[in-house]
C-alpha cells in the first residue's frame, strides 16, 4: 500500500501541498483529480522523490519513500509514468525499454515480451527512435519503459493528455489490464470524467488540499459538487 | 603535396578530436563547457613523462599509469568542484571550469617548473609510403588510436547500459530518474570517460607539442571550436569538425603561412556560428551517435 501522510510541499514560500493524507491499496485503481494547479503533479514528484517534502511522511508497505533518491524509488516498486510522455526521442523503442529496466539486474527478455504483449506496436517499431512514435504510441512506449521495473505502484501523470478520444479509450482499457495483472495505480487526470470510469477510489484536489474522496460511484452521485470542483467539462 | 597535407591535417584532427569528443560529452550531461578539459591532458603528459623516467621507459606502463591518474583527477574535479554546484546556470558551471583551468596550470607550474620538457618520440621519424603518399609513423598511429577509440565509444553508447544511460540523461535528466538511472553516478562516469581521453590524447599530444603547462591551451580552442561544429551535442560532428580543423590549419600553414594556423580556426567557429548557429548537422540541437 502507498500511503502519504499529511504531506505538505513548497514552492519557496508558497505551499503547492498543505498537507494532503491519500492512501492507494494494493490492487486499486485510485484516481486523483482536479483542476490544472490543484497540486497532482506536485503530489507524483514528491512521491517519486523529484521535490522534497517539509512535513508529512510517504510510505509503501511501511518503507519511508519521502528521504530517497529517485533511482531508490524505483527500485523500491514506485514507477512513474510523467506527463508529457517524455520518452527518450533518440533512443530506440528497445533502448528506451531497457532504460525501464535499468535498476534490474539479469534477463529482461520475459518483461520485453511482457509490454509488447499489451503494446504489439511496440514490438514491430523496436528499432525506431522513440521520437518518431505518434502520439499514442509515445503514451504506450512510456508506460511499457515504466512496467519494465515491474512496478508495484504505477504513477500515471495525465496518461490522456492531448490524445484522441479513441486512443485515450485503449490506453484507459489498457490501464485496467494491467491493474487486473497486479500492479497497483495511481491515476493523475484532468479528465475526470474518464479517470472515474476505471478508478475504485478517487481523491479530488483543490489548491493543495484534498477536498472530497469516496469510490467512483459515490462521487458520479456528487456529480455536483465534483462539477464546482472541476469544472463542467471535466466532469462531463 | 596536396595529399600529404590533407593526411597530416588529419592526424592533428583526430587529436584535436578526442579534445572534442571531452568537451561534447560532459556538456550535454551537464551543461558544463568544461575548460580544463585541455589541462587534464596536460596534467597526463607529465605524469607519463614521470613515469617514463622512472619506470625504465615502458610506454605501456606510462600509458596506464596515466589513464588511472587523469581519470582519477577528473573525478575529483567533478565531486569536490562541480557537484556542489550541479545545477546552476551555465555560466556558473563554466567560471568554475574556468577556476579550474588556472588551478591546474598552476599547480603543474609549481611542480614541474615553467620549462618546456621534450618527450620521446614514439616512433622513428622515418616516414611511410601508402600509395605514393608519405606519412609518419606517428601521424599514422595517431588516426589509428583515434579510430579505436571512437569506435570503442560507439560501441559503448550503442550497446552497453551505462552507455545508453548517458545518452537517455543527455536527451532527458529528469525522465532518466523516473526511471531509476542513477544520474550523479552516471554523470560521474560521464567526467571520468572525459578523463580517459584526455589522457589518451595527452600522451599523444606531448611528442608532438613538447610537454609544458601551456601545451594544450590551443588545442583546447581547436577542440572546442570542433565541438561546436557538432552544435556541442554531437558526437560525429564533432570529431568531422575536429577533422576539418586539422585540415584547414594545415593547409593555411602549408600554403598561406604558419602564422595563419591558428586564426583559421577561429575563422571557422565564426562562420560555423554565424551560418549554422546549432552545429553542421543540425535543425536539432539534439544526440545522434
Amino acid at each position: 500500500m502507498l500511503s502519504l501522510e499529511a504531506v505538505e510541499v513548497g514552492y519557496g514560500q508558497i505551499k503547492a501541498l498543505k498537507g494532503i493524507t491519500l492512501r492507494v491499496s494494493d490492487g486499486q485503481i485510485v484516481a486523483l483529480l482536479g483542476a490544472n494547479g490543484a497540486g497532482k503533479t506536485t503530489a507524483l514528484r514528491a512521491i517519486s522523490g523529484l521535490l522534497r517534502t517539509s512535513a508529512g511522511s510517504i510510505s509503501v508497505d511501511a518503507v519511508r519513500l519521502d528521504r530517497l533518491a529517485p533511482e531508490e524509488i524505483v527500485r523500491r516498486g514506485v514507477v512513474q509514468v510523467p506527463e508529457g510522455r517524455r520518452v527518450f526521442a533518440g533512443l530506440s523503442v528497445l533502448e528506451n525499454l531497457r532504460m525501464g529496466a535499468y535498476c534490474r539486474d539479469g534477463s529482461i527478455a520475459d518483461d520485453l515480451e511482457r509490454v509488447y504483449r499489451y503494446f504489439p506496436v511496440l514490438g514491430q517499431r523496436r528499432r525506431q527512435a522513440g521520437g518518431s512514435l505518434s502520439g499514442g504510441e509515445q503514451q504506450m512506449l512510456a508506460i511499457g519503459r515504466a512496467l519494465m521495473a515491474r512496478p508495484k505502484v504505477l504513477l500515471l501523470d495525465e496518461p490522456s493528455l492531448g490524445l484522441a478520444p479513441k486512443l485515450v479509450a485503449e490506453i484507459l482499457k489498457i490501464i485496467r489490464t494491467i491493474n487486473a495483472d497486479g500492479v497497483t495505480v495511481l491515476l493523475v487526470e484532468q479528465n475526470a470524467y474518464q479517470a472515474l470510469s476505471i478508478a475504485h477510489y478517487s481523491y479530488v484536489l483543490r489548491v493543495g488540499r484534498v477536498v472530497l474522496e469516496g469510490t467512483a460511484e459515490e462521487l458520479k452521485d456528487r456529480n455536483d459538487v465534483v462539477r464546482s470542483y472541476l469544472g463542467r467539462q471535466a466532469a462531463g | 603535396m596536396l595529399a600529404q597535407q590533407i593526411v597530416s591535417g588529419l592526424a592533428t584532427g583526430s587529436l584535436y578530436a578526442l579534445t572534442a569528443i571531452g568537451i561534447v560529452l560532459i556538456f550535454r550531461n551537464t551543461r558544463t563547457i568544461n575548460l580544463a578539459q585541455g589541462d587534464f591532458s596536460m596534467i597526463g603528459a607529465f605524469v607519463a613523462l614521470v613515469i617514463l623516467e622512472h619506470s625504465g621507459g615502458s610506454l605501456v606502463v606510462a600509458t596506464l599509469v596515466t589513464i588511472v591518474a587523469v581519470t582519477a583527477l577528473a573525478v575529483v574535479v567533478e565531486r569536490l568542484i562541480m557537484r556542489p554546484i550541479e545545477g546552476s546556470d551555465w555560466l556558473t558551471l563554466f567560471t568554475a571550469t574556468l577556476g579550474v583551468f588556472y588551478i591546474l596550470h598552476g599547480v603543474a607550474g609549481w611542480i614541474w617548473g615553467r620549462d618546456t620538457k621534450s618527450f620521446p618520440a614514439l616512433f622513428s621519424s622515418a616516414p611511410l609510403s601508402i600509395g605514393g603518399t608519405l606519412i609518419s609513423q606517428a601521424h599514422l598511429f595517431n588516426i589509428l588510436v583515434a579510430a579505436v577509440v571512437g569506435g570503442i565509444l560507439y560501441l559503448f553508447f550503442r550497446f552497453t547500459k551505462p552507455g545508453i544511460a548517458m545518452r537517455a540523461i543527455t536527451e532527458d535528466p529528469v525522465a532518466a530518474q523516473l526511471m531509476g538511472i542513477p544520474v550523479r553516478s552516471i554523470v560521474l562516469l560521464t567526467w571520468a570517460v572525459g578523463g580517459v581521453l584526455a589522457a589518451i590524447s595527452g600522451i599523444l599530444l606531448a611528442p608532438l607539442v613538447y610537454v609544458s603547462t601551456q601545451m594544450m591551451d590551443g588545442v583546447l580552442v581547436k577542440g572546442y571550436v570542433g565541438a561546436v561544429f557538432g552544435g556541442l551535442y554531437s558526437l560525429p560532428g564533432a570529431v568531422i569538425g575536429s577533422l576539418i580543423i586539422g585540415v584547414a590549419e594545415n593547409l593555411a600553414g602549408g600554403y598561406l603561412g604558419a602564422q595563419y594556423k591558428v586564426t583559421i580556426a577561429f575563422v571557422l567557429i565564426v562562420l560555423v556560428l554565424a551560418l549554422k548557429p546549432r552545429g553542421l548537422f543540425g535543425g536539432k540541437a539534439r544526440r545522434e551517435i
